[in-house]
This record gives C-alpha cells, structure tokens and sequence, in this order.
C-alpha cells in the first residue's frame, strides 16, 4: 500500500504526464514525413539553416538541407521534378528559374495539398510571382493559384557611405541623376570610387544590376508581359536612356575595370573602404558591420534604388521560391506544407532575421528588431520590398537572360555601343521568342 | 578444321564482353546525342515533349554568334597554348635530360602545375589576376607599367586564360617529351659530336628528327584536351567580357545546362565531335604519309 502513498502517488502521475507528454511529441512527430529540401550556398544559408534547426525542435520534425552551388541546385532540382519521384519534398527555387517550373506543371499548387492553407497576410508576393494560372499561362495572384512561398527577398539595395554623406552634407538621392551627382562628389579613383555596379558577364549578374534601370525609366523587355503580349520592346528608346545611364555610372564615377565586376568585387570595394555607393542584395549587409571583415563596421547606410523622374523605384527580384514537387506522396506533400506554414508565420520571419535569415514578411520588417540602429537595413527593405520588380515570367527567360548578358557587358566593356547592343539583343530575343511559338515581333531598330 | 573454327569462335565470345561494355559506355550515349540533336524537348504537365525539328538544331549553329565565338576562340586557344606548351615543354625536357642525378628536382617542380585540381588553379590566378591587389599588377607597379586589367580587358582576356593553360598543361608536353628524349639513342649524339658537330646542329639535323614522332603525338594530344577546356574559363571569366573568351565546352555547357535546350547542346556537342574528329583524321594522315 505503501505504493499509494502521497510521494508516490505523485510520482506514478508525474511518470504518467511524461509518458503521455513523450507519446504525443511521437506520434505528432509521426503524423509528418522527414523532409528533404534542396537548396543552394548562399550568404543567407545559416540563417535558414538555423529556422530548419528551430522547427525541428519545435515540432519534433525531421528535415535535411541538401546544400549544392546555384548551378548544382538547379540541376538536381530539374532533374528531381521530371523523374518518377522527386526525391525532395521541397524545392527553393530561384527567381529566374521559377518560371520553368511553373510552366512545366512540377509544382502542387498549395491548396491542392490543404484546401484551408493560406498565405499569411504579411508576406510579401513579390510582384506576384508565387502564383500562376496554369489556363492562361501567366504569373499572377489574382487568377493563380499559389505554387510557392518566398524563401529569401535578395532585392537590390544601394549601399551607401552614410559616414561621407554627412561629412559632405549630401542629401540621400531620389533619381538617378540626384545620385550621379552625389557619386561625382565622392568619386576620386583609385583611393575611393564613386559608383560600383556588377556589370560582368555570368548566369545573372549585369541584368540583375540593369533592370531597375531600366524599369524605373519606363522600359521593359516585352510590351505587356503580363496579359501576355511577347512583343520584344529591349530596344524602345526608354531602354536606351536606361542604358545610358548605367553606362554612365560606369564610366564616369565607376572603377577603372567596369567590365568584370561581380558580386564579391562590390563588396570587396565596399568593406575595404573604397566605395561610396553600391547595388548590392540586402543580405550583403550582413558582412558591413562586422569589425573582422570591414573597415567600415557602422558607416553603411542603406537606401532604396533611385528611378528617372516620373517613376518609381524598381528594384530588381532575384528572389527564392519554396514550392512542393507534385511528383512526391501525399504524407511528404503535407509535411513539407506544415514546414511552409509554419516558415511564414510572422513570429517565424521574426526568428529568421534575428539568425541572420532574410524575412519575406513585413511582420519582420515592422517589428522591434527592424528599428534597432544594427538592423538599419531593415528599414529600406520596408520600403524596397512592396516595390520590387520581377524579371520574366517564361521559361525562355534562361535563354533571354544568356543574351542579355553577353549584350549588356559588351556595351560595358567598349565593344559595341548602347545602340547596337540594344538593337541586336532585341532580335535574338525576337528569335528565341519565334522558336519557342509565341506571337511577337520587335521594334523598329534605334537609330544611331 | 572444325577444332580452328571452335578456336575462332572463342575469341570472339571471350572479347564479346569487352565489346558489348563499349558499346554501353560510348556508342549508346553517342546514339542519344545524335537523336537527340534532331529533337527539340519541352516540358508541360510534368510531362516531357519531344519534337523532331531535323535539321533545324543544325541549321540555327550558322546564325549563333556564342557558338561561332566560341569555335574562333577555342581555336585560336588550341593553336596558341598547345604550340606554347609542347615549344616550352621540350626545352624543359632536354635541359632536365642534361642535369644528371638532378633532374628528379626539377621533374617535380615541373610537374606541380599538373597536380593541382583546376577549382584552386582558378583561385590562384584569379588573386594573381586581380586588378587591386593581384601580384602581377603589383610586379607591374613596381616597374611602372601597371595595373593592368587581365580579366576585363576584350583585347586581353583570352592571352590571360591562355597563359593559365600554358602553365597548367606545359607539364603534360614535358612529361611526355622526357620519356622521348630519355630514349634517344646517345650513340647517335656522340658520332655526331666526334665528327665535329655542333650541339645545334646534332639537335636539328638528329635529336629534332627522331622526337618528331614524340613531337607530334604530344601536340595531338595536347590539342585534343586543350579542345575541351572549360574550367578555366567557367572560374576565370565566365566566357567575358561580351564574348572574348567564349569557348565552345563553355557555350555548350549553357545551352545543356543553364539554357535548358538539350536538342541544340546535342547538335553543338555532335559538331564539335565531328570537328575534332576531322582534325585528328587529318593530323594522322598527314604524319603517316609523311613518316612513309
């Protein structure tokens, strides 16, 4: 009887409560499949990689990164979706290949998977791009369904001197000319240079940098992509004086060897202290401010992208997208929603930029956290985010993207001029478009 | 008779193996390539769909400025570096040949480049390339001459991947071309020598004559990989600027792989191994009727 005591008693209860505690956490670990996410190296890997560690021990859930370079991930996701099954339950997908996945059917819409999930109010659709209407091909959330949930922003920001700005009284530019003027006043090569943009050739790089130039003077790459009209429109004379203009930057207030800047050459020029703006994707902020690898630890500000008068800024998407294979089982369909679900929760996005992670929720970017001075960068990414402008909405864009490049570093590293450059690149495209069956058509050339 | 025919037959079937693994590994991918190249494949609904387009993969080859690009380029690379490197690597091995109990010093010097994987061959000349603070725009500083812009310049871009290829590969003539010079038969020399030639012209009018064979099979080979170089240019340049070091591994890659058109890649890839083929029949040809 002595087993009845109160001691004891409250041990069998307390033993009890564990077990039922421990045997639900099993069986709600049970309930969802491990999942396999495919994704790709990049700047803003730990902080997701720390979210995947916190949901795991939230929930009791299984999940494993398989981490590939940006051209390995692409590879095994293509090759993922169009086997048998799909041997990952969740893609993150970039904002130049999406298209293909889109258009290709690899992709569940969500709510095929949970007629109740619903995106959360406060992430950002990012120019509508998580959302296609596979009847009418295009991209959008007014007719789509939504196929994805953005994983990462990695909009463009311009960086700038915020120490320099206040020792010459420079106000922070609106338009493109307001800042040359300001890139010319801080410009004095090789010590500091004015201006640094990617203008080299690779699989994105200057039509990353170029795009919101040109959008933000009014030009496009097709006349109205959106309600699908493919007519190639790279040569108006709007995309000419965007390409003046970043042809401009380049040459006047730009470093000596314009055309083979990349990425990591920005930076480089930025931390060490001998540049005064650059475009840069927000999660490039996180190495400003580290002592160990900047000379400027506190002297970046950050802004949003200018854009001609008229017109608003128009910074350019080159975001990730996580969306779920429509060649895997059931259970891991769900279990790879659950994580999604949980993923864009507000308190979520707030974890994820406290790791370091770059939220895609204007929770984030509304919270506490976004006002302290460290996080400064937050507060232009309010701005910037709701502004941001997609790329293409085909999967052709691969191919469109390859043209570009060769035709805007060209320009950049003297071979041909803007005219030429334009005109030739607006009838590749015309070509790519015609092969692939679209209606199009193109410009009359620009005249030199 | 019967028992000769039994025979004949056992050699067969014991190759037939060794043929049916040759046939899986080269021809059958080959097979693919080439039907391939004939198709187009685009997906919808999860679902591939291949169309069969003919010529048309081939015929779009003449109006594509990457692909001709990239054939100008590779073989301006293949004639310049594979010369470079078999020029360079035979002086190497006749004066390694002339260094006694030494030589093993040299031979693993020499052979470094060779060793390294082309991932860290890319990083090292990208640092020593580098506008700011690379070493050879340090060196050329420092004599007033500097900087100079390797990567970014049109007009330099492919002599610097060229000069990476050139100390990349110049091991693989040298290797080579030692063995040759090694195997020289020293009776020869000395005669020669005795009847009061000079080292010149012992070189020219015999050591030259009987390393042609040697020569000739090293600037082969060498041709043929210098033909297929990529990862100097994918780490190095990435084909820039505009177009100035496209090579056609680099432009096919694209196609393949970023580009997502494995009909046109097929029909690049096909051309390509035509046009080796071509050379190296060509090559052969001319060597046999000039060794008979």
């Amino acid at each position: 009887m002595k087993l009845f005591s109160p001691i004891y008693r409250s041990a069998a209860l307390s033993a009890m409560a564990a077990l039922c505690l421990t045997t639900a956490s099993v069986s709600y670990a049970d309930q969802l499949a491990p999942i396999n996410i495919v994704i790709n190296q990049s700047p803003w890997l730990d902080g997701f990689a720390g979210l995947v560690d916190l949901y795991e021990s939230e929930t009791g859930n299984k999940v494993t990164l398989d981490v590939n370079p940006y051209a390995g991930s692409l590879e095994k996701q293509r090759n993922a979706v169009r086997s048998e099954q799909s041997e990952y339950d969740l893609l993150i997908v970039n904002g130049i290949f999406y298209p293909e996945m889109y258009h290709g059917g690899f992709l569940e819409p969500l709510k095929n998977i949970d007629p109740d999930f619903k995106l959360d109010p406060q992430i950002y659709t990012y120019d509508d791009t998580l959302c296609y209407d596979a009847v009418n091909k295009t991209v959008n959330c007014e007719t789509g369904d939504l196929l994805t949930i953005p994983v990462n922003p990695n909009i463009t920001l311009m960086f700038y001197r915020k120490d320099l700005y206040e020792q010459n009284g420079l106000k922070i530019p609106e338009t493109w000319d307001e800042l040359m003027a300001n890139a010319k006043a801080l410009h004095n090569p090789p010590e500091m240079i004015g201006m640094m943009q990617r203008s080299a050739r690779a699989t994105i790089s200057i039509t990353w940098d170029y795009w919101p130039y040109l959008i933000s003077h009014g030009g496009s790459l097709f006349r109205d992509e959106g309600n699908g009209d493919f007519f190639v429109t790279i040569n108006s004379p709007e995309a000419r004086k965007a390409l003046e203009t970043y042809v401009a930057f380049s040459k006047e207030v730009g470093p000596e060897n314009p055309a083979s800047m990349e990425q990591g050459d920005l930076i480089q020029y930025l931390v060490t202290g001998r540049a005064a703006h650059a475009v840069l994707p927000a999660a490039a902020q996180s190495q400003m401010d580290d002592p160990n690898k900047s000379i400027v630890a506190g002297k970046i500000g950050y802004m949003t992208i200018p854009h001609a008068p008229g017109y608003p800024s128009a910074p350019a998407l080159g975001h990730w997208l996580g969306g779920i294979p429509e060649n895997i089982a059931q259970d891991h369909k769900l279990a790879a929603l659950a994580f999604l679900d949980w993923f864009q929760k507000p308190e979520t996005q707030i974890a994820y930029a406290e790791m370091g992670g770059s939220p895609v929720s204007a929770a984030a970017y509304e919270s506490d956290f976004a006002d302290k001075p460290e996080n400064r960068y937050m507060l232009t990414m309010r701005t910037a985010s709701p502004t941001a402008r997609r790329l293409w909405t085909i999967p052709e864009g691969s191919e469109i993207v390859a043209v570009l490049e060769v035709g805007l570093n060209r320009v950049v590293a003297g071979e041909i001029s803007v005219v030429d450059s334009l005109n030739g690149m607006a009838a590749e495209i015309e070509k790519i478009m015609v092969d692939a069956g679209y209606k199009t058509g193109r410009l009359p050339d620009l005249a030199n | 008779m019967a028992n000769f025919s039994g025979r004949r037959s056992a050699r067969y079937l014991s190759i037939l193996p060794a043929f049916l693994f040759l046939v899986l590994l080269s021809a059958l991918p080959l097979f693919n390539l080439l039907a391939l190249s004939f198709a187009e494949v685009s997906w919808s609904g999860g679902e591939s769909q291949w169309s069969w387009v003919g010529l048309n993969n081939y015929m779009a080859l003449g109006s594509d400025a990457l692909f001709k690009a990239g054939i100008l380029n590779t073989i301006i690379l293949v004639v310049v570096a594979t010369t470079a490197q078999v020029t360079i690597g035979l002086m190497l091995a006749l004066a390694c040949s002339r260094v006694g109990h030494r030589s093993r010093i040299y031979r693993t010097l020499f052979l470094l480049p060779i060793l390294i994987p082309g991932i860290i061959i890319g990083a090292i000349w990208r640092l020593m390339y580098n506008y700011q603070f690379g070493v050879v725009n340090q060196i050329l500083e420092l004599v007033g001459l500097g900087p100079v812009d390797w990567l970014g310049s049109s007009s330099l871009a492919l002599m610097s991947v060229i000069i990476v290829d050139i100390w990349h590969w110049t091991p693989f003539s040298f290797l080579l071309l030692l063995a040759a010079v090694e195997a020289l038969p020293k009776d020869v020399s000395e005669a020669a020598q005795i009847d009061g030639a000079s080292k010149w012209k012992e070189f020219r009018r015999i050591s030259l004559p009987l390393l042609w064979p040697a020569i000739f099979t090293t600037f082969v080979f060498r041709a043929i990989i210098a033909f297929k170089v990529f990862d100097e240019v994918y780490l190095l340049t990435g084909g820039g600027p505009g177009t100035a070091t496209e090579v056609i591994s680099f432009t096919i890659y694209q196609r393949f792989f970023i580009q997502d058109n494995p009909g046109y890649g097929s029909a690049m890839s096909v051309t390509v191994i035509f046009i080796i083929a071509a050379v190296i029949a060509v090559a052969m040809t001319r060597q046999r009727s000039r060794s008979q």
